[in-house]
């Protein structure tokens, strides 16, 4: 089997059409308001009528080189491609505006495909096996993942706790704007069918986060900030840095494919709480230099990419999706004829290796792909200003209509600019909206599903055994948090930052 | 635009009880504790106490900084030109798109936005109208997002591959 | 370069009136299909699958536009109020619970019904290990107690997979106002809850349980359809299972805008039913395991009238 795996992967035309399809990835990622999501929605037309594996091959290959390529306008523009990347989208911005733009990239990058080597390995190894374990799950564990996914909040916000929360509350008031998912009742609709559909989170990610800049960048006089060059060599010093923050990378990777597993949590989820187990867990990734920086970038990069290997483990042994790029990949193997299941293991080991071996192969050449990727991004987004905002703009504009085809959406990204505007005057942070934009939904309709399961009575969160054992770390986590609140200095007296 | 922690905070309290009080015209489904009004109401008061504790912040350090603070770029036309020229090209896309169709307005808005920045007329002329039409060539004729024709639908058959 | 863009948009206005004028040559432009589901979907699926015909078929390309938002009402909304001239049209599936449950009032007379293409039974699934064994089995328990068994809809509730066990039920003499209904974000999560122990009963398509079934975690227990299909030869029916002939499920048509011309509904309905016939088409429905079921525009005009009658009986006996 393992020859006639390597002879579907070296195809000529198998990897011409991974090489077409990372570049577009990589293209449509590193384009400001257009996301990873787009990139594999919009696969959809012209894969559905190709051949099997090279269909797979490329869904998964432009998901894989979007999700990274996020990253690129994160840093340089302070504009995050994808949902995944808000977490440290601060972070790496802060390292560009230091001149350390090219380490920054860099780390992400090797970090990224590492994650993606490390989840590939895993589901080549155990996918059968730890797809059980994600059947496990049922609404209760949901429950207490997503609100131990809200704790992030307080790792990200930085400054005031208060103002991180209003932030994380203001993203959960949001997300319950439309249908109710338990009853469908109408929420704070009046009566518009848009405003049935809910706030999509692309629209108000590409507001909050990209609209909101171009604001910035247009009330601040011209020549007052010129974009730091991302000079100087990048493969090498992400190799140094990859040993140097090994431990990170691979805990970040390990966490991602783990959170990706489980269905119902995608690479934001893994990127946010691999973030936050950096900054809190390591002692490298409290540090507020640049080698924390690196510590929780490459920690959380790691994570993201590794999660969507993740997500292949219940989507191939089960069909069940992890997350929305997932759900699209599955509908492509259905459409395609490779039916998942456990059966597809046994009657078909040569395909589903090959889908793995694709990712391994995506994973790989992310690297030298994503060097010229971060070159040539670097000269274009330093082209003058004037074209550069014109053209974001524009493209905020399509990512928006795009990905929800409604004119609404568009509205929404200039609502969503001007109170990302406001907020960020007013030093209220804004990844914490887009983390409660996406738990939101996720935390409401588990406790509501599962109080319908037990007809009200509160003690199911507490009776099986993986939910209590969740259920006890969550609240200890809140519990901790909250205390490191109130006795702040002490602690900050007992314990001088290393 | 900058505030004040001591008149954020009761703007924030004061959406946060808004929302509470609006979740309670919600219908409640019969029989059952918890009905759509649970959710909007627990973060309508996350977002009340998150407000009153800036405010309480806000309390203690009241004599630093002004209550409300301009921002600079108001006080220049231009800058407060491009700024405004944000929000007001995204409405006009959602209003003009369906009429004009998406390549007469992003070449309009592309112009708008370059010459506001001090691009030459004539020069933004020309770049906006190629980089229009590449953007309508690249998503509407291959990636076939169904951006609106306007004009051309008629022979839009021609131009979809 | 004004005057080039001038001279454009007039070629184009002069063109947009002739083609308005020739109705009958139906398509002369390209069509919109706007699909109520988003993008990789079933829904996504059937609508591509038959606009791949279609433009083959008229040389025209017909784009699907994905709009998945408040349960398809977005969608619904988007092409019942576009110009009834046949270029933009859209997916008819089930809509009447939209207005009882007060979030649109999409009534049959909203739309212009052009053809039927697809039609899946709904069907009862259980865990492999449950105690549960056959459709009788869940009858005599809700019967004893309503309350007893958590039943997943497999999707949202109030909608195609809940109607009809919730219609057998009323015919069983199940209080139904009692029962554990419980959404879900679609099958897999549905089926996932039952495989994790949080549920006893799950509704939904046939198809959507096959690797499940595969693995040996789920089990079918009866179909909603008046024969068994062809692809699960084992699954009995309702009637069979327990004696009533209920019948149900989800249904995918082709429809427009209220107020379509007489002439311009038979051209595209025959432009349907030629890329409905069309090998590629029935080809790829099995692949995936849909049923193909063609009905025209006046039989699903009746068809649409049935369904707003089961959906407010039984909401109704729901919702009292």
């Amino acid at each position: 089997m393992f020859y006639s795996v390597l002879s579907q992967l070296t195809d000529g035309y198998l990897l011409l059409v991974i090489l077409l399809s990372a570049a577009y990835g990589l293209i449509i990622g590193a384009i400001p308001g257009l996301t990873a999501l787009m990139a594999s929605a919009l696969l959809v037309p012209f894969v559905i009528f190709m051949q099997p594996i090279p269909a797979v091959a490329a869904i998964i290959t432009a998901s894989a080189m979007a999700i990274f390529a996020g990253d690129i306008p994160g840093a340089l523009l302070r504009m995050p491609g994808t949902p995944a990347s808000a977490a440290y989208t601060n972070e790496a911005n802060g390292m560009v505006h230091r001149g350390k733009g090219a380490v920054a990239l860099g780390a992400g990058l090797i970090a990224s495909s590492l994650g993606g080597l490390i989840s590939a390995l895993v589901l080549s190894l155990a996918a059968p096996s730890l797809a059980k374990i994600a059947l496990i799950f049922s609404s209760v564990e949901y429950f207490w993942l997503g609100v131990l996914g809200l704790s992030c909040a307080t790792f990200v916000s930085g400054g005031s706790l208060a103002k991180g929360l209003v932030s994380l509350f203001l993203g959960l008031s949001l997300a319950t704007v439309g249908m109710d998912p338990v009853s469908g009742i109408p929420r704070f609709s009046l009566g518009s069918p848009d405003l049935l559909g809910g706030f999509g989170l692309i629209p108000v990610l590409i507001g909050l986060f990209a609209v909101s800049e171009l604001l910035r960048n247009a009330a601040n006089p011209p020549r007052a900030e010129a974009l730091p060059s991302i000079s100087g060599p990048i493969l090498v010093p992400s190799l140094i840095n990859l040993w140097r923050h090994r431990l990170g990378t691979l805990r970040g990777g390990s966490i991602g494919t783990l959170v990706g597993a489980l269905p119902g949590a995608g690479s934001d989820i893994a990127a946010w709480i691999s973030y936050a187990v950096a900054r809190r867990g390591s002692r490298k990734g409290r540090r507020e230099d640049d080698i924390g920086a690196s510590e929780r970038i490459m920690s959380a990069s790691a994570a993201n990419n590794a999660s969507l290997g993740g997500a292949y483990i219940p989507a191939t042994v089960f069909g069940i999706p992890g997350d929305a790029i997932t759900a699209i990949v599955i509908s492509v193997m259905f459409i395609k004829g490779i039916n998942p299941g456990p059966t597809l293991f046994l009657n078909q080991p040569e395909v589903i290796y090959t889908i793995f071996g694709i990712f391994f192969i995506a994973n790989l050449a992310l690297i030298p792909l994503g060097i010229l990727c971060i070159r040539g991004f670097g000269y274009i987004l330093r082209l003058p200003r004037a074209y550069v905002s014109a053209v974001v703009l524009m493209f905020c504009i399509l990512g928006a209509f795009s990905v929800e085809n409604t004119l609404f959406s568009v509205g929404l990204i200039a609502l969503f600019g001007l109170l990302g505007y406001v907020m960020e005057s007013n030093e209220i942070p804004l990844a914490p909206a887009i983390l409660g934009l996406i738990l939101g939904p996720m935390i409401e309709e588990t406790f509501m599903t599962t109080m319908l399961k037990s007809q009200g009575d509160l003690s199911i969160f507490f009776d099986r055994e993986i939910g209590a054992v969740l259920g006890i770390v969550t609240i200890a986590v809140w519990a901790g948090v909250v205390l490191l609140q109130i006795w702040p200095k002490r602690k900050l007296k007992s314990k001088p930052t290393e | 635009m900058r505030v004040h922690d001591i008149i954020l905070g009761p703007a924030v309290v004061l959406a946060g009880v808004g929302l509470c009080v609006w979740a309670t015209a919600l219908p409640q489904p019969q029989g059952f504790a918890y009905g759509p009004n649970l959710f909007p109401t627990l973060t309508g008061s996350g977002l009340a106490l998150a407000g009153l504790s800036i405010l309480f912040a806000g309390i203690k350090k009241r004599r630093m900084g002004p209550l409300f603070e301009r921002p600079d770029w108001s006080k220049r036309w231009r800058l407060a030109i491009n700024f405004w020229l944000i929000p007001v090209a995204i409405i006009a896309y959602v209003l003009l798109v369906e009429p004009l169709g998406f390549l007469i307005t992003a070449t309009l808005l592309l112009f708008a936005l370059m010459t506001a920045n001090r691009v030459h007329p004539r020069r933004s002329a020309v770049v906006a109208l190629i980089i229009a039409l590449a953007i309508n060539l690249l998503f509407a004729s291959i990636l076939h997002v169904p951006l609106p024709w306007g004009p051309l639908t008629a022979v839009s058959g021609w131009l979809i591959w | 370069m004004k005057t080039t863009m001038l001279m454009i948009a007039m070629m184009a206005g002069s063109a947009w009136v002739s083609s308005a004028q020739a109705q009958d040559a139906w398509p002369t432009r390209p069509v919109q299909m706007v699909v109520i589901a988003g993008a990789g979907g079933g829904s996504d699926y059937v609508f591509r699958l038959l606009s791949r015909e279609l433009e083959k078929n008229t040389g025209q390309a017909f784009s699907v536009v994905n709009q998945a938002q408040g349960g398809g009402v977005v969608g619904m909304t988007t092409y019942t109020n576009a110009e009834p001239d046949g270029y933009t049209l859209g997916q008819m599936s089930p809509f009447a619970q939209y207005r009882v449950l007060g979030q649109a009032d999409f009534t049959s007379e909203s739309f212009t019904p052009i053809a039927l293409v697809n039609m899946d039974p709904a069907a009862v699934h259980v865990a492999a290990d449950s105690n549960l064994e056959s459709l009788q089995d869940i009858v005599d328990a809700l019967k004893a107690d309503p309350t007893s068994l958590t039943i997943s809809c497999g999707g949202t509730c109030n909608a195609s997979w809940d109607i009809p066990f919730v219609s057998l039920m009323l015919d069983e003499g199940v209080d139904v106002t009692q029962l554990n209904l419980v959404p879900a974000k679609g099958a897999a999560a549905g089926l996932q809850e039952l495989t994790s122990g949080g549920m006893d009963v799950v509704l939904s398509s046939l198809p959507e349980t096959d690797s499940l079934r595969e693995a040996g975690l789920v089990e079918n227990v009866a179909v909603f359809a008046e024969q068994r299909l062809d692809r699960y030869p084992d699954v009995p029916t309702v009637e069979e299972a327990v004696g009533e002939p209920v019948t149900g499920g989800t249904w995918r048509g082709v429809a427009g805008p209220a107020g379509m011309s007489p002439a311009l509904v038979e051209a595209i309905e025959a432009q349907v039913k030629a890329a409905f016939d069309a090998e590629a088409f029935q080809q790829g429905m099995r692949d995936r395991g849909f049923g193909p079921v063609w009905m025209n525009a006046e039989e699903l005009g009746d068809f649409m009238a049935e369904h707003e009658q089961q959906t407010e009986r039984v909401l109704g006996e729901l919702r009292q």
